[in-house]
């Protein structure tokens, strides 16, 4: 792995300014992913996690909008290009697998056309032989047969749908991939083909990629490195080994232990209360409500994410707090 | 006609003597069920079977917890909804306390309705946006006349959410869109859990909830079964959720139950190649048991193989094929007291006396 970071993100705050006031979905995020890292990205609906994504790609829309911060992909500012600049970054050097591929694929054109309509938006315009025999490589790529190049949307199963997204989203050899949840609407053999599948391309062109979903198991499995969020922020930040072996923050603890395996029956413990309404996210730590090792200091600071290899947010590990 | 039917429904709670000589009838029985789902035009009719001549009671006592596992597609909602009597099965019998559903009219037919609960997968879909959360409860007090008075029906819709570890002063009086997707489950359970079913059936009850909030979920429906002796059919695509919830389990594929029995023993040592797959694509919460490990190596000898009626349905798919198999239906082989397993690699082991699955289920120790 290079040590220089493809993404690194600063300070960013995405605000969503709505007539009851601000919702701050991203409230303060500091992330490096290097070269060709699999980087999770975990967090319970409304975290921010798919927020954080979607402003890489610069596509948060009204009333949201970034507040600050910065968004650097491989030394671009991406937050000083104009929309036309940045169409040419999107897709092309940042690509997204999203969450539903069949809402992300047009019904009433076969697989052939949509992928087309991809690639000759982003210029490529070779001879018909050239082309189609590009289409069969990317349909080779995520193991589908050439055949399904020619059905429609509807006769493919929900696998195959998330493989031709797949196929769209590197077919411009990003160097990043957002994956937001890919398979959260398939069953266990195919979410395991799907992500094998993901693996596979990411290892053949050397893209980084960014999986977004609230399934540790899944994380488990794929990430290298497992960014924690809560209520908007980075609570911890951490190798896979690390945060399953060692995790640092509360939330994280109960995130694991609330798993379900299949190594002895026990009694299932949920994580007690709601995340906090980012309308009006209390004073100090975010998780102090949920917390069950909150201490004093907890209600009138908000810890910072500090460490070196592993970075944590919380009180507990003794670190100097910062007056907020 | 009625009277004696009823004195029949309630023998299956209180043995009052008359009906000493046979056993209590299972609360809910299907015999050789088969659900058909035909497309296409007539002349080109594709018949799809969701349900493949299942034959299973569900019995009252012991309450225990069944899951029902498979792909989608496999027909475990299918095996559901005819439990539900949503849907009257192309053949074969569906019995309520010894007596077919179709023949239930009347207030028999609201007793079953309240006897037999579902809880659905999607906690969005199933309310009305422009009713309060008290409408859930109060429509069905009404309907099955739980309560005589205001207060007695706002006690039992209070003690239904507390049961559930919501607040019933921050649930009560608020709309659907004022609580989360966890919430919303948890007053689905609730409203089950007023009515004293004796049994429910929650078809993917968690599979649109958060991950925190999954395990809150579970534990109120296992201490439903544990506490208050509901019997519970958990339908899920889900092993581990399974695997910490049900006592038993049933593993379908394209509308066969391929392997059933003792949860653990299904889960820890699969027998059917089928739940072999499923098992190994867990993704396991722990990043030193990677997929990677067990990925495949070989194809399927019958790949591409098109499925017809007397073979194994998984011929296709299964990198253990013999010939044996693309021929003739494997039939139930008793693995031990609490398995077994649809499938010719256990050939060796002796036959199942019954088709009837439950036979081979196993009771909870106490």
């Amino acid at each position: 792995m290079s040590a220089s970071p493809v993404l690194s993100i600063r300070d960013l705050r995405v605000h969503f300014n709505i007539r009851s006031g601000t919702v701050r979905a991203v409230d303060g995020i500091d992330l490096d992913v290097m070269q060709s890292e699999k980087l999770g990205l975990v967090g319970e609906s409304g975290s921010g996690k798919t927020t954080t994504a979607l402003a890489i790609m610069q596509m948060i829309k009204p009333p949201g909008k970034i507040a600050d911060g910065s968004i650097e992909l491989d030394g671009v500012d991406l937050l000083s290009l104009s929309e036309p600049e940045m169409r040419t970054v999107r897709g092309y050097d940042v690509a997204m697998v999203p969450q539903a591929a069949m809402n992300a694929l047009n019904p009433v054109r076969r697989i052939r056309d949509q992928i087309l309509d991809g690639l000759r938006d982003h210029g490529v315009n070779e001879s018909r032989n050239r082309m189609s025999e590009r289409l069969s490589t990317m349909m080779r790529q995520v193991g589908l047969s050439e055949s399904a190049l020619g059905l429609y949307p509807h006769e493919l199963s929900g696998g195959m749908k998330q493989r031709v997204t797949i196929a769209m989203a590197i077919s411009h050899r990003p160097k990043l991939i957002l994956a937001d949840e890919p398979t959260s609407a398939l069953d266990v053999v195919v979410q395991r083909q799907v992500m094998e599948t993901l693996e596979d391309v990411r290892t053949e062109i050397g893209a980084a990629v960014i999986l977004v979903g609230h399934d540790m198991g899944l994380m488990a499995q794929f990430a290298d490195r497992i960014g924690v969020m809560y209520a908007g922020k980075l609570v911890e930040l951490a190798s896979v080994d690390e945060i399953f072996a060692h995790p640092r923050h509360p939330y994280t603890r109960l995130l694991i232990s609330s798993l379900p395996d299949t190594a002895g029956k026990r009694t299932l413990q949920g994580i007690p209360g709601l995340p906090p309404s980012l309308l009006k996210i209390p004073p100090g730590c975010p998780f102090k409500p949920r917390c069950p090792e909150a201490v004093s200091i907890c209600g009138d600071t908000t810890p910072q994410l500090v460490g070196e290899r592993e970075k944590v947010a919380c009180h507990l590990y003794g670190h100097e707090p910062v007056p907020v | 006609m009625t009277t004696i039917s009823s004195t029949v429904s309630q023998n299956g709670t209180h043995s009052d003597g008359k009906m000493n000589a046979a056993p209590a009838p299972p609360l809910l029985e299907l015999r050789n069920v088969s659900q058909v789902f035909s497309s296409g035009p007539f002349w080109n009719r594709v018949d799809n079977v969701a349900v493949n001549d299942v034959t299973f009671r569900l019995a009252q006592h012991p309450a225990l917890i069944t899951a029902v596992a498979g792909e989608s597609g496999s027909g475990k909602t299918t095996l559901g909804r005819i439990m539900l009597g949503f849907q009257t099965p192309t053949s074969g019998e569906v019995l309520y306390s010894g007596r077919p559903v179709s023949n239930i009219k009347g207030a028999e037919r609201r007793e079953y309705r309240r006897q037999v609960q579902a809880i659905f997968q999607d906690p969005f879909s199933v309310y009305n946006p422009f009713y309060k959360i008290d409408h859930l409860f109060t429509v069905a007090i009404s309907r099955y006349r739980l309560a005589s008075s205001r207060d007695e029906a706002r006690h039992l819709m209070e003690e239904a959410i507390a049961g559930v570890g919501l607040r019933p002063a921050e649930t009560l009086g608020r709309y659907p869109h004022q609580l989360s997707g966890g919430q919303r489950q948890r007053v689905m359970v609730a409203r089950s859990m007023m009515l004293k079913p004796k049994v429910i059936i929650a078809d993917e009850p968690v599979s649109m909830v958060d991950a925190s909030l999954r395990a809150t979920i579970l534990e109120t429906l296992r201490a439903l079964n544990h506490e208050r002796g509901i019997t519970v059919l958990y339908i899920t695509h889900d092993l581990t959720t399974a695997y910490q919830v049900a006592d038993n389990i049933m593993i379908m594929y394209r509308g066969h139950v391929v392997e059933a029995g003792d949860v653990e023993a299904v889960i820890n040592s699969p027998s059917h190649p089928y739940t072999q797959l499923l098992v190994q694509s867990i993704p396991m919460p722990d990043p030193n048991h990677r997929w990677a490990e067990t990925r495949s190596s070989g194809g399927p000898p019958y790949r591409g193989m098109e499925i017809k009626e007397g073979m194994c349905p998984f011929v296709d798919r299964c990198s253990d094929a013999i010939s044996r198999c693309a021929s003739e239906m494997p039939s139930q082989y008793v693995l031990d007291r609490h398995r077994f397993v649809r499938c010719f690699l256990h050939q060796e082991s002796p036959l199942a006396e019954t088709t009837e699955i439950a036979h081979y289920f196993k009771s909870r120790e106490t």
